[in-house]
């Protein structure tokens, strides 16, 4: 694929504003819309831009681990904030207050639990798309 | 094990048989009660006495096979099961102690399971043996509701209850594919592909006596119907014709073995419908003759095919000088199983044949006595290798071990010794063990004078030499009998062939099939569920439609038309994307930000893996725009549907409770303020650990499917 300075450039900025931006929807998602699940959408979406700008290759490289590393990590973070309350209740949650001087930080096991979910969304995404891009690409050098 | 069967002998047969009882499932009224009465000791005994020859036995036998220790393993569990047969009282535990012989025999007879042979035969034992298991579990469930006793000894005699006829048919499936009567006799030869320590235990010893053992534990209480002896006797008498044909026809040492198995099952099964005390009498003493001589000739059928790895008996001989020890078992046994004087076979014999005299048809006798020439030629068969005139493989034989020689010397020996000693043998073993069966014990003897049998029997005699002498004359003339192995295998090929085509409908293998069920299945049960669960609920059709409700509806029905119609792909994905636009604009309107953010994101996604995935693809321009009717009916019907239950959804009053519910409880339980992310992650967080789950799989799917769309295109380039 011919490369462009004008794709360049933007997608360096695009890639981390999504990064940043799909992070803060999951911290925010528990007052305000947002969420682990569009969190994670949206950084996949990152991974999608430049797999079809650049290929899959690149894509993978900027994932840095497989995507099944990213699902397997994300479920296991789940289950794992699943079972902080376990004498409870399986999924009972947890939270703690924190008191930084000028603000509040609230977090709890539903945020670990939410945060798996990011995780498997954009491992289980990414795996789609990279699986295709390297298909169709395999399919075209068959030509 | 041998001590304590014999150290409960003593109190049995004084009439007060020791029993064991605990509760196994109360709640359903299960004990398992074990009772050890004379009869049951008699052949727990046999059991346990031959059990342990053939452990030294196949130790040596197998050798350093890897599997020998996972066969003594299953032939101790078989030892177990077969004690629990013979010993049960409680009728449940009887048909559970049944199957499991039924499933160690599987397992042995398929030890080498390397064999297809063997795999084939362990399966057709398996599928007859179970057969007569589900009918034993029937009759049991018949016998306890009937009487409302579920315990052998207590049961009364059942002759005029209405269900006793199918109980007598059930009883009799289960005891006649058990002891491989005819017409299940064709599982027994298929089974002698075990190791032959296994099928001299299971096969020829114990296991297949299971149904003569039913049948006598019955005799007390269903031999007073007016069925109970012409059913068994000629159900016997065509074993034993059979059996006739199929000794002249073998070849095999032990599938001869084998055949006279079946018929000695038969003669017992003959003895036990004939009925009379001295018939019973006979069956017992029958039993424990032919235990004490089949089990060492199927050991020295083992030993030559363990010396000279050959079992064919026209390629054996010579064998007498190589193998001294095993032609003494060989010669000890087949005395015995001739019936000749001084052996417990003569006993027996004489008995059978003065059984089958006092039975009224002399037909039958004239069968029994047919049967008994016929042994005699497996029986002359048997020392062909020993004395035959083949010599050609016995350069190589050379004298088993003495590991395998002293079990099956002992167990002949046992045959010779009981059969001299006839009196102390009477007193503690075969008289408690047929009073225990309900009849009067008779005096045993070797010579009875010259009565009729006895000339009946050197009648036999004669006429099996006879048949011996001429039998490669006999072989050719013969037929091979029709026998159930023809209708097993109708059924079995049936039922296969059943399979194969069900799932050439069920699974054809098209998606658009596949797709086409799913849909109008899903649409059928939702249009039932409406009708016969719901029936009260009629969608009230007027419903207050906004202004923004009704363009967003309009979008998504216009943008639905152009991706069925769009001639091109780029221009489908495209409307498809617009019409997910349409719903996120529904969420909006009804103030879910939540959820319309999800779905805008989902839908950019969707149309962006869409072109990924379709952009290298061929348009499919110039194909005309073909309206197939039957798609046409399914979407149709899968609108109409979803509008149904859309309908019926509004117009149903839920209250308030649910999301009233959450929307008090998100902050003050969930410490948020986003009611659906606090239900997402916290109130229904397993309903979310599932779906990443499911999508986890997805994933998973795709990978394979797409690893494999690769592999391929690799080999094609």
């Amino acid at each position: 694929m011919k490369s462009s300075p004008i794709l360049d450039i933007t997608l360096r900025w695009l890639v981390v504003l999504l990064g940043i931006v799909s992070f803060f929807l999951l911290l925010r998602g528990h007052d305000e819309p947002g969420g682990g699940f569009s969190g994670g959408l949206l950084a996949a979406s990152a991974i999608i831009i430049v797999t079809i700008a650049y290929g899959a290759d690149a894509g993978r490289k900027l994932l840095h681990f497989q995507p099944l590393s990213y699902i397997a990590v994300g479920l296991l973070l789940s289950v794992l904030a699943s079972l902080f309350q376990w004498d409870t209740a399986f999924m009972g949650s947890l939270w703690i207050t924190l008191s930084l001087g000028f603000t509040t930080l609230k977090i709890g096991t539903p945020l670990l639990f939410d945060l798996g979910v990011y995780v498997v969304v954009l491992g289980v995404v990414s795996s789609f798309v990279l699986e295709i891009e390297s298909v169709v690409k395999t399919k075209k050098e068959g030509r | 094990m041998v001590g304590l069967v014999i150290s409960l002998l003593e109190p049995a047969s004084k009439g007060s048989p020791q029993s064991l009882n605990f509760e196994w499932i109360p709640q359903l009224g299960l004990h398992v009660t074990l009772r050890a009465d004379s009869f049951g000791l008699f052949i727990a005994l046999i059991i346990t006495v031959i059990g342990a020859g053939i452990f030294s036995y196949t130790s040596e036998y197998m050798g350093d096979d890897s599997g020998t220790g996972s066969i003594i393993g299953w032939l101790l569990f078989f030892m177990a099961s077969m004690l629990g047969v013979v010993l049960a009282d409680n009728i449940v535990l009887l048909f559970v102690s049944w199957e499991l012989t039924s499933i160690s025999s599987y397992i042995l007879i398929g030890s080498n399971h390397r064999d297809p042979e063997a795999r084939a035969g362990a399966k057709t034992a398996l599928l007859v043996t179970a057969i007569g298991g589900l009918s034993l579990l029937a009759a049991v469930v018949l016998l306890g509701l009937a009487t409302g006793v579920w315990n052998l000894s207590e049961l009364p005699p059942m002759h005029d209850h209405p269900w006793v006829l199918s109980i007598f048919i059930l009883i009799c499936l289960a005891a006649f594919s058990k002891s491989a009567q005819w017409p299940f006799c064709f599982w027994l030869p298929g089974a002698m592909a075990a190791p032959t320590p296994i099928s001299a235990y299971l096969h020829s010893a114990t296991m297949v006596k299971a149904g003569v053992i039913l049948l006598a534990r019955m005799h007390p209480i269903l031999s007073e119907h007016a069925a109970w002896t012409p059913t068994l006797v000629l159900i016997s008498s065509a074993s034993m014709i059979v059996v006739i044909f199929a000794i002249l026809k073998a070849t095999d040492l032990k599938a001869l073995l084998a055949h006279s198995t079946v018929g000695a099952l038969a003669l017992m099964v003959c003895l036990i419908g004939i009925g009379t005390s001295y018939a019973l009498n006979a069956m017992t003493v029958f039993l424990l003759a032919h235990a004490c001589y089949k089990a060492p000739l199927f050991l020295v059928a083992g030993s030559i095919d363990h010396a000279v790895h050959n079992r064919n008996i026209n390629a054996l001989g010579g064998l007498a000088n190589k193998m001294p020890y095993t032609t003494i078992t060989a010669c000890l046994a087949g005395i015995s199983m001739m019936g000749l004087p001084p052996m417990l076979g003569f006993a027996a014999k004489e008995m059978i044949l003065e059984a089958g005299l006092s039975y009224a048809p002399w037909l039958i006798a004239l069968i029994t006595v047919l049967v008994t020439a016929f042994v005699m030629v497996a029986c002359c068969v048997v020392l062909i290798p020993a004395f035959g005139k083949n010599q050609f493989l016995a350069k190589k034989a050379h004298e088993s071990p003495w590991s395998m020689l002293v079990p099956m010397l002992l167990i002949s020996l046992i045959g010779l010794f009981s059969g001299l000693g006839l009196s102390p043998l009477e007193r503690y073993l075969i008289a408690p063990a047929v009073i225990s069966l309900g009849v009067k014990p008779t005096a045993l003897g070797l010579w009875h004078g010259f009565t009729p049998h006895l000339a009946l029997s050197a009648l036999a005699i004669l006429a099996g030499w006879l048949a011996y002498s001429k039998r490669h004359v006999l072989y050719k003339r013969i037929p091979i009998l029709p026998s159930g192995l023809l209708i097993h295998d109708i059924i079995w090929n049936a039922v296969l062939g059943f399979g194969r085509s069900l799932t050439r409908i069920i699974q054809n293998g098209s998606l658009t099939s596949y797709l086409g069920t799913t849909i109008i299945v899903t649409c059928a049960l939702i249009l039932y569920a409406w009708v016969q669960v719901d029936a009260p609920t009629r969608p009230s059709l007027v419903q207050k439609i906004t202004l923004a409700e009704l363009s967003a509806g309009l979008l998504i029905m216009a943008s639905s038309l152009a991706t069925a119609f769009a001639r091109q792909r780029l221009p489908a994905i495209a409307a498809l994307g617009s019409m997910g636009m349409g719903m996120t604009l529904f969420f909006i309107v009804s103030q879910a930000p939540d959820l319309a953010l999800t779905q805008f994101l989902v839908e950019i996604l969707a149309v962006v893996l869409l072109v990924v995935a379709f952009r290298h693809l061929p348009d499919f321009v110039g194909e005309p725009i073909k309206i197939q009717t039957g798609r046409l009916v399914i979407s149709a019907l899968t609108g109409l549907t979803m509008m149904v239950l859309t309908l019926v959804a509004l117009s149903t009053d839920y209250g308030q409770r649910v999301s009233l519910w959450h929307g008090l409880n998100a902050l003050k339980q969930g410490h948020g303020a986003n009611v659906v992310n606090v239900i997402l992650v916290d109130f229904r967080a397993l309903d979310t650990l599932g779906e990443i789950t499911v999508l986890s799989i997805a994933a998973l799917g795709v990978g394979v499917l797409m690893g494999s769309l690769k592999q391929t295109k690799k080999e094609a380039t």
